[in-house]
């Protein structure tokens, strides 16, 4: 009942955030060639445009580090699924880990969010701009609010897969296959 | 060595091994010592990641990824393929050959190993297989190459590591040059010992001019794509633009270049580019957020010169020392990808390397050759890895022509570059007036 | 025993660092090693914004560097062109009951920092790497690009007047950018920070004192008052007799600095005393008026009747 509303906030989440990233990268490259151009061509600086780019790019980051905890994009160097006998042992203890990770990202952002208050309330301001950071700042507790929260689904789903005695399936693998399947209909 | 220091590189090493993501693994470690150590609140956690993800220098990476994502989604790498390909039609095991000089010239354009495994791979492994080569060997030989992306200007790690040691990238972007030259030079000889027992089909020779000819026909067609290394260390060489301002100088030229001259680009595709390289860069910088909290500590707590103390405690003597380090950064690579290892690696190391009369530069030339071989070795290969699903093929069938590529390829490389510092020196003194250390 | 870490920017050659060793061996031996202070010089502990606020935190106690106005747009007036003309009148503002040092302490209370004294770096110049045509005149077309560090919108203003353009490059980008001549030189130096960074790329300096270059001592305020006061007490003279040191060799220090860089091959050009006031008065004429916002009317009062200026 309460499945479709959510799958469909989902997928206008995950596209919002994909077009937040494709425009920023843009927008940074634009950035950064009109503030050369200007100086170069017109030989006027014009300040406080690559502090713009900067922390646009700031925000580009933490939006696109949530992503990469959904899609699984992290760089990471286990060496246990080369030594586990099979893929049960291998879900059971990639739960553990995902576990661990939960942790450590739920521990950062409340650090991240203290810093975001001790930010709103000294107010420190951006060297050309005298912007307030804390807007800025927003970008930490947002993007790791968004790996806590993909995170959470993560480990919920790895649970569920092993109670259900399932091989597991990442919440993108099966948007993926969801997707192929919808167009294949389409089709 | 003290205890804690101890139990927080076991931490780290643990937690990489069983697999938690690497940026959250150095934020465990900086964690652990932040809780033992002597702070009152964490804000200079935060704080010291923020500064670094917020700088300017740091903006080069997303902008040369994007540039050369857009060149390759115009398919900018059959047209270099081309090229090379009818240079060395007259040679003997030439599509080998092909492969390397391909690479490494889209490494000229692309700051990441894998878009040029991507991007070479998928069109030169089924090529070379089908002329006969071992697929294993095919595929081995596009990973290895690869890593030339990471050696050639402009690389994602040799920014990182300028920026991380406080070393002009102008500088770093010219170090690796000639190790990688040598290279390419040790893989070509390579090539042609390890085709020797593989029967191949040749191309029919064709007469000198006919080959002349077709070489400048090649070349226009691939000058929109040559001209972009040209264009980038133009501007930063000729004292245009700070290399950040020349990649947004590359993106702006691969635009008009992939959708209307090479027509590889369409709107939708293009807003892929985009976004995917949103994506990676988010996914290197979440890295660098997190690494540069572990290093604020490290410092606090006194590592670097623990590190320091505790090699100056096995032995004085240079050589040994630098092979020591060569042997730190090479279990490193064995897990680590390059990135995350210079993250790691330079402000632990750096310190012992200047202690030592390693020049920065230099320095930055050896963790980039080493963590380089890193990618291809395994048991973390990512690069190898890779270029397996590209190939469609197995490690078993791939890890012996590896193993040789590296022991005869980068380890006489790596020796070279770690004890003829002129090697990494030269070009940064020549072209940018660099002054070494030592001198 | 009370173990601080301070922080300093330069490396650890520097005469700042220097001093700041001195200062934390004399307070060692003072408090029979009660305090022991480790000095990490080179940024080691993060740049000078990143310090500055973790000075305000405690996790930093102690740093010798110039403040950040990233909290106060006041504390540009460590910088404030022509806010002091020499050495002397230098002196006199910087020194504790001096118009600059009492209002940047005043700023500072608001940030749990507390200032124990000021070491002098030396008088501001301008290093190029192509001469300047008139450098001795404030009112010619230069022709040249002269680089300001971020956020100086004092120096932009400045520069401008002084018939320059300017570009905005941080300290880390700087060599290279002169190198390559993406800007033609660069304000914010002193005569050792050029001698120590730019000597070999370096043409020409000209010593126009457009400012003051300062670093203060600054301690965490907490931290401090957590101290017995007989530590408190050690803290605050070790560091106000040091201060006393340092600007007694500081004019000659910067002399010292300046022949380095004629022996370099580097020309030297001073302005005279009368040239420096014909371009301190264009500055406090023109300029101020346009960067008055910086450090707001009431301050910018103040300093004028510390002058004597109408
Ligand atoms: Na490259
Ligand atoms: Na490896």
């Amino acid at each position: 009942m309460t499945r479709f509303p959510l799958q469909k906030i989902h997928v206008c989440l995950l596209s919002f955030q994909r077009v937040l990233i494709g425009i920023s990268t843009f927008t940074i490259s634009v950035l950064i060639f009109i503030q050369v151009f200007i100086r170069y061509f017109l030989d006027i600086p014009l300040y406080g445009v690559e502090e713009i780019a900067a922390y646009l790019a700031v925000w580009l980051y933490f939006i696109g580090s949530g992503y990469g905890i959904y899609k699984g994009n992290h760089i990471s160097a286990s060496v246990m699924d080369l030594l586990l006998p099979n893929q049960r042992s291998k879900d059971i203890f990639q739960a553990f880990v995902s576990v661990l990770t939960l942790i450590l990202i739920c521990w950062i952002f409340l650090l991240c969010f203290d810093y975001f208050q001790w930010s709103m309330k000294r107010v420190p301001k951006s060297p050309e701009l005298r912007l307030p950071l804390f807007y800025v700042h927003f970008a930490m507790v947002f993007g790791l609010g968004m790996m806590t929260f993909y995170s959470v689904i993560e480990t919920v789903r790895r649970f569920i897969y092993i109670s259900k005695r399932e091989d597991y399936v990442s919440l993108a693998t099966s948007d993926d296959n969801k997707n192929s399947l919808n167009s294949s209909k389409s089709l | 060595m003290n205890i804690e220091i101890l139990f927080d590189a076991i931490i780290l090493v643990v937690l990489l091994f069983i697999g938690v993501p690497a940026p959250l693994c150095f934020a465990a470690a900086a964690l652990f010592l932040f809780v033992v150590g002597d702070f009152n609140n964490a804000n200079f956690l935060v704080s010291s990641g923020f500064t670094k993800l917020s700088s300017l220098i740091l903006l080069a990476i997303p902008l040369y990824i994007f540039a050369g994502g857009l060149m390759t989604e115009g398919k900018i790498a059959t047209r270099l393929i081309d090229l090379a390909e009818s240079m060395m039609s007259r040679v003997k095991g030439g599509l080998g050959i092909v492969v390397i000089f391909s690479t490494a010239i889209f490494g000229a354009i692309s700051g990441m190993s894998t878009a040029a495994v991507a991007a070479i791979g998928s069109i030169m492994i089924p090529k070379m297989v089908e002329r006969g080569y071992d697929r294993g060997y095919a595929t081995a030989l596009v990973a290895a190459s690869s890593v030339l992306a990471l050696l050639i200007p402009p690389s994602s790690s040799m920014i990182l590591y300028g920026w991380v040691t406080n070393t002009s990238i102008t500088a770093m972007f010219l170090a690796p040059i000639i190790p990688a030259l040598l290279l390419i030079g040790c893989f070509s000889v390579l090539n042609y010992f390890l085709t020797r027992k593989m029967t191949l089909i040749e191309l029919p020779p064709t007469t000198l001019k006919e080959g002349a000819l077709d070489v400048w026909f090649k070349t226009k067609r691939a000058a929109f794509g040559l001209a972009m290394p040209v264009i980038i260390l133009g501007c930063i060489y000729g004292g245009i633009t700070t290399p950040t301002e020349a990649a947004a100088i590359a993106v702006v030229y691969s635009i008009p270049v992939a959708v209307f001259i090479y027509r590889g680009l369409d709107f939708k595709s293009f807003a892929s580019v985009a976004w995917k390289t949103g994506q990676i860069a988010a996914v290197l910088m979440i890295l660098v957020f997190f690494s540069s909290m572990l290093a604020r500590v490290w410092t606090m707590e006194n590592v670097p010169q623990t590190v320091l103390e505790f090699m100056l405690g096995i032995s004085d003597n240079k050589i040994i020392l630098l092979l020591l380090i060569n042997l730190f950064l090479l279990v490193i690579g064995m897990f680590l990808d390059d990135i995350s290892g210079v993250l790691l690696a330079s402000p632990m190391l750096l310190p012992v390397a200047i202690s030592l009369g390693i020049d920065p530069v230099h320095f930055g030339a050896i963790i980039g050759v080493n963590l380089g071989m890193g990618l291809i070795t395994p048991p973390t290969a990512p690069i190898l890895y890779f270029a397996g699903l590209i190939g469609n093929t197995t490690l078993p069938k791939m890890v012996g022509y590896t193993m040789i590529l590296i022991i005869f390829g980068y380890i006489p490389v790596l020796m070279l570059t770690t004890f003829i510092p002129s090697l990494s020196l030269f070009l940064p003194e020549l072209i940018i007036g660099y002054q070494p250390l030592s001198k | 025993t009370e173990k601080m870490r301070l922080s300093a920017i330069e490396p650890p050659t520097s005469t700042v660092v220097q001093f700041a060793n001195s200062f934390s061996e004399r307070v060692q031996a003072a408090s029979h090693d009660e305090i022991q202070i480790k000095v990490y010089p080179s940024s080691q502990l993060g740049d000078w914004v990143e310090v500055h606020e973790q000075v305000m935190e405690g996790t930093i106690d102690l740093a010798i560097q110039p403040l950040s106005n990233g909290f106060n747009d006041v504390l540009a007036l460590q910088w404030f062109p022509y806010a002091a003309l020499d050495f002397k009148s230098g002196q006199k503002a910087f020194s504790e009951g001096g118009v600059i040092y009492e209002t940047i302490n005043d700023a500072l209370a608001y940030q749990d920092i507390k200032i124990l004294g000021a070491f002098v770096s030396g008088m501001g110049g301008i290093v190029y790497t192509k001469a300047a045509p008139n450098p001795r005149d404030p009112n010619s077309d230069q022709g040249l690009k002269i680089r300001v560090w971020p956020g100086a919108t004092t120096h932009q203003a400045l520069l401008d007047r002084l018939g320059y353009q300017t570009a905005p490059i941080p300290w880390s980008d700087l060599y290279t950018a002169m190198q390559t001549g993406v800007v033609d030189g660069a304000i914010g130096a002193t005569p050792e920070l050029a001698m120590n960074n730019f000597s070999d790329i370096a043409k020409m300096w000209v010593q126009n004192n457009d400012h003051f270059e300062v670093s203060f001592i600054a301690v965490n305020k907490f931290r401090f008052e957590n101290l017995s006061k007989e530590q408190q007490m050690i803290l605050s003279k070790v560091a106000s007799e040091l201060s006393a040191e340092r600007f007694a060799v500081a004019e000659q220090e910067h002399q010292k600095y300046l022949q380095q860089m004629r022996d370099k091959g580097i020309e030297v050009v001073e302005l005279t005393k009368e040239e420096l006031q014909t371009v301190a008065d264009a500055v406090r004429k023109d300029v101020w008026p346009k960067i008055q916002g910086e450090i707001g009317a009431d301050n910018m009062s103040k300093l004028k009747l510390s002058l004597g200026i109408k």
